[in-house]
């Protein structure tokens, strides 16, 4: 199968479109996610509830130990669409939990977290956990584990409760975000792209301007699930039975590892669109007991289906497909317009109107930090760029109403 | 803040310069006006446009957008930093006056021609947000103005 959503569309865009495309991706997915502050935010509440249940004199708690999970862990996070408040989801490891039932073991948890004053009036119980909801757009999600009890053997390898609480479940956080970051680290090989001096200089005397940048986006295949996950959430901001999260994630990341390690790429931009492109075909087909099943398998536990789903009800199937082909033909419709009114008007249907806005005005805030410092230069074509002619664009003001 | 120095470059020398440096742009002099058009051309995302400047010795620099009609782009809604925004006429606003950032002993090349650029990029982004990313000064806010900076 070959792919065609980039050499169709965008390969014939000049390079500072496809920049500015690239550029106004990578500041979409910065706008989405937790900020800096508010992720050593997450990270020193998270840990003084692991303290404070480390306390506990309830031997329960011996070598307690809280750490994240989820998209968070895996750099993932976006926005939600619509409280605009950060879940963020937290194991709270208890060893020595294991003889209990899931739970009393979960009942301890909220009671322990409630002695605290500080805490107190923050908790609410959740089927498997508890949620501590802070007044500043975060809220901290904490389901107990303890030791596998299912004897997977594998790193990382924890129970938790499940829904009904009658038993504990296999899951593995850790084990997952270490396989996801693991592929995340493989680095795409570019075409034309060479590190060693002498073909850069080549490259210069060739008369490219501006030498070709892989930098633009940080960690390629997590950008691509947070604006996959985006665009998921506004096309299902009215409906049910949308692809979940760690489908999309174990797609994206099965197709990053086969295309990364078979073939080479223009840009950045061209690695994006094969991800999401490609993702059906990392869909499963299995024969389990004489039937056909449509299959996501956790890639650390070949016996677990995230699509388990799909295969009792046509609808998730149909859902997905829906997905598929929306976000296909919005990036398909991102390529056929070249100025900014109108890219914005396509990237608000495909992220959001906030997302998109603050896409631009990161574009124009580094832009301005270019002027500044008197980095910014004119063509004799009247084209402003970094690239250094004759005439740099002095320092004004502009003026009037 | 008022220069000291007289020295004003001449109307023949600026289009010289505009000529050399602009090379696709087109221009003369006339009763003392010194006339000249480009076509600026910015990154596709920015699009194309063509500009005027009509510039003599005793005047400040008058620079308009001719085409396309940003009046007809815009619907008529006024984008920030112009003296005159109608039907006919889009005179931008590219300097801070009598600052010293425009005086007749600069080239109008080195300076209003980026400015007019620059100008056109952010209303790119004006267009596509709402907002004005390349900052400035409005007069009626102005504590300068208001102390009668001379215009």
């Amino acid at each position: 199968m070959t792919f065609e959503l980039y050499t169709k569309n965008y390969a014939a865009l000049s390079v500072e479109q496809q920049t500015l495309l690239t550029e106004l991706f990578e500041y979409a997915c910065q706008s989405l996610e937790p900020s800096p502050t508010k992720k050593k935010l997450a990270e020193k509440r998270y840990k003084s509830v692991g303290t404070w249940l480390a306390e506990s004199e309830d031997p329960m708690f011996e070598r307690v130990e809280i750490y994240p999970q989820g998209s968070q862990r895996i750099g993932t996070t976006i926005k939600p669409l619509i409280k605009n408040e950060f879940d963020l989801d937290f194991i709270c490891y208890l060893p020595k939990a294991a003889s209990i039932h899931p739970d009393i073991c979960r009942q301890k948890v909220i009671s322990r977290i409630k002695e605290n004053g500080s805490f107190q009036d923050l908790v609410c119980e959740l089927n498997r956990g508890c949620r501590l909801e802070y007044a500043d757009d975060f809220h901290l999600d904490i389901t107990p584990g303890i030791d596998d009890q299912n004897k997977a053997n594998e790193y990382g390898a924890i129970s938790v409760p499940d829904k009904k609480l009658k038993e504990w479940k296999a899951s593995n956080p850790k084990g997952y975000a270490q396989y996801f970051e693991y592929i995340a680290e493989f680095e795409p090989v570019y075409l034309g792209f060479s590190d060693t001096l002498p073909e850069r200089v080549a490259l210069k005397a060739a008369n490219i301007e501006e030498l070709p940048k892989h930098t633009l986006i940080k960690g390629i295949l997590k950008r691509s699930v947070q604006i996959i996950k985006r665009h998921r959430d506004l096309l299902f901001y009215e409906y049910d039975s949308a692809p979940i999260s760690i489908i999309l994630t174990t797609l994206a990341a099965s197709a990053y590892k086969d295309i990364v390690t078979r073939q080479s790429f223009h840009n950045e931009l061209e690695v994006l669109l094969t991800i999401v492109e490609s993702m059906p075909q990392y869909i499963e087909t299995k024969v389990i007991d004489g039937k056909i099943e449509l299959w996501v398998t956790n890639p650390k536990n070949q016996h677990e289906n995230f699509a388990e789903k799909w295969n009792e009800n046509t609808k998730y199937l149909e859902a997905f497909r829906y997905w598929h082909n929306d976000i296909v033909e919005k990036l398909k419709d991102l390529s056929s317009v070249s100025l900014l009114p109108l890219i914005k008007k396509k990237l608000d249907s495909l992220l959001g109107e906030d997302t998109s806005s603050q896409a631009i005005d990161r574009h124009y805030e580094i832009f301005n930090n270019k002027r500044e410092s008197n980095k910014l230069f004119i063509k004799s074509t009247g084209t402003i760029s970094t690239v250094a002619t004759a005439t740099p664009v002095k320092a004004n003001t502009f003026f009037g109403k | 803040m008022k220069r000291y120095s007289n020295i004003a470059i001449s109307l023949s020398l600026q289009l010289r310069r505009l000529k050399s440096k602009y090379p696709n742009s087109r221009g003369y002099i006339k009763r003392d006006k010194l006339v000249w058009y480009f076509l600026v051309q910015l990154d596709d995302a920015y699009g194309s446009y063509k500009i005027k400047i009509i510039y003599d010795l005793n005047n400040s620099p008058n620079i308009y957008v001719v085409d396309p009609n940003l009046h007809e782009i815009t619907n008529g809604l006024e984008p920030p930093h112009v003296y005159a925004f109608n039907e006919s006429i889009t005179k931008l606003c590219l300097y801070l006056p009598s600052s010293g950032e425009w005086y007749k002993d600069k080239f109008l090349s080195d300076t209003v021609v980026p400015w007019a650029s620059l100008w056109l990029m952010y209303f790119s982004g004006w267009l596509a947000t709402g907002q004005w990313h390349g900052g400035g000064v409005h007069p009626n806010t102005n504590e300068q103005f208001k102390k009668g900076t001379v215009l």
